[in-house]
């Protein structure tokens, strides 16, 4: 498969935090989630891709192109939207309509107006008037008024409530069905994740931790209760992580039907993306 | 880049319609006072005010990280401002020049001969302080370039005082002043060309 994406190496270093050597590829046609606590490099990775802060080494490839030497030709076919509405609130959906007919080349007023029509959102109100979540949408239409091949969201459904995200998440599994399409998403909200993402990387303190399948991932993990007699008869090269309390032990362990197979009355639940990201944020190696 | 300016003039819309509406108060004003010599600053900080306010709605709604996120170049970005001050500053000097040419007709003081050097030197000491300006904010922000021009045009102004005290009865031949004017159009060019370079090296640098 295509890659639409290739980050190589990619490393950013700030005073007390670096983004340390980010490999990972997007594949075209398909849905990547990024997810990570707070301050774990989500942003930090999508501005390098964009080219909005500067890479201290590595390398990211856009449709095969360097992100930097190429970066207007690649831009014309990228859509951004961020967590926040970036545009002046004395604007009008309208006037965005003409100021982005100036800026892309491949830019359609009447996708535009379609996809203003389809959001309800007025082309004459001021936008400070729109709600968040029409702000939102108002973003998303903007992004994809050109007929981008990529899709860049950074904590876009962040502050939407569900029917609105809902509505969002729709709308990116319509335009991923276009398979010369993918769309790079970074996200607190690991539902949202779990329903679109082809694949999930994880961030931690400025690296990546993992970057797989989701649903190979998920099928392969699995979150063991039990006591630390038993954790200690399991095999080592299953054991990823280990959370104890008073009751006993909670560990992240993969290779979850082998487990299965060979101790049947051990406690053993598929493991969920969320419960994952909190056993690498808080749990123990052993 | 034309995307750029209507996104500026877009967002100014208001603004300069209560600019329209304060500039027909102040020719009314005017012919009642038979003065017209305010309209020379009015139009001079009317350029100023509305590049930095641009710039700043920019800041506020962070414009300028999506900005960068089209295609188009941080100088492109850099470029439009300078292009709207240039806009301001040629609207600025044709509706001097009409209010000064509706004060003359209308008798109420001046000369058809000092229509165009008071508007060009309205407009062009408006773009002037704007150009000097921009570098302050690209490198610095609204909120500190804000202190840093208060630092120079106290420097300025403190600098003007100190050569007035030192040198009060010093005066420059009107011949001279004229003949200097004449190499004022290059040196303009030239800070123009300064400021812009270091607009965008600062805008260039800056991480968003």
């Amino acid at each position: 498969m295509q890659e639409l994406l290739t980050v190589r190496g990619l490393t950013r270093r700030y005073d007390r935090f670096t983004l340390d050597h980010i490999d990972f590829s997007l594949p075209c046609g398909s849905i990547m989630g990024l997810m990570g606590d707070n301050g774990a490099g989500k942003t930090t990775t999508l501005k390098l891709i964009l080219n909005l802060i500067r890479r201290d080494e590595g390398e990211v490839l856009v449709f095969g192109k360097d992100n930097i030497t190429c970066e207007r030709e690649i831009k014309e076919e990228i859509g951004v939207v961020f967590d926040e509405c970036h545009f002046s609130d004395l604007l009008r959906p309208a006037d965005l309509g003409r100021i982005f007919s100036q800026v892309y080349q491949n830019w359609d007023s009447a996708s535009y107006k379609a996809l203003l029509d389809r959001f309800a959102l007025p082309g004459r109100a001021e936008i400070k008037t729109l709600s968040r979540g029409m702000k939102m949408k108002l973003s998303l239409a903007c992004a994809l008024a050109h007929h981008p091949r990529f899709l860049i969201l950074d904590e876009a459904t962040g502050g939407l409530d569900p029917v609105a995200r809902s509505e969002l998440l729709d709308l990116l599994l319509e335009f991923i069905q276009d398979e010369s399409r993918s769309v790079l998403v970074s996200s607190h909200i690991i539902s949202d994740l779990e329903r679109i993402c082809d694949t999930i990387g994880y961030l931690h303190e400025g690296r990546m931790v993992f970057c797989q399948e989701k649903d190979a991932l998920l099928e392969r993990l699995g979150v063991l209760h039990c006591g630390e007699g038993d954790l200690a008869l399991l095999e080592p090269e299953f054991l990823l992580r280990v959370r104890r309390h008073q009751f006993g032990c909670d560990a992240l362990v993969e290779c979850r039907e082998s487990i299965r197979n060979r101790h049947p009355d051990w406690a053993l639940d598929r493991a969920t993306l969320e419960e994952i990201m909190l056993f690498y944020a808080k749990g123990e190696e052993r | 880049m034309k995307g750029l300016l209507l996104k500026d003039l877009y967002t100014m819309r208001s603004y300069l319609r209560t600019l329209a509406v304060m500039f027909v108060f102040y020719i009314v004003l005017g012919f009642v006072s038979r003065t017209s010599s305010f309209f020379a600053a009015f139009v001079g900080v009317l350029c100023i005010v509305m590049t930095v306010t641009s710039y700043a709605y920019d800041q506020t709604c962070g414009w300028n990280l999506y900005g960068a996120s089209l295609p188009v170049s941080r100088r492109e970005i850099v470029r439009s401002k300078y292009l709207l001050a240039l806009l301001l500053s040629a609207a600025g000097i044709l509706v001097t020049i009409l209010a000064h040419l509706l004060f003359v007709l209308g008798g109420r003081g001046g000369s058809l001969a000092d229509i165009l050097p008071n508007a060009l030197g309205a407009g062009v000491s408006g773009f002037l302080i704007v150009i000097i300006l921009l570098p302050v904010l690209y490198r610095f922000g609204v909120e500190k370039g804000r202190v840093v021009m208060m630092i120079l045009a106290a420097g300025i102004m403190g600098g003007i005082f100190l050569m007035a005290q030192i040198s009060p009865g010093i005066r420059i031949p009107e011949a001279r002043i004229r003949a200097a004017l004449w190499f004022a159009p290059a040196v303009l060019a030239v800070m123009l060309v300064i400021s812009y370079a270091l607009s965008c090296r600062f805008f260039e640098a800056k991480d968003l």
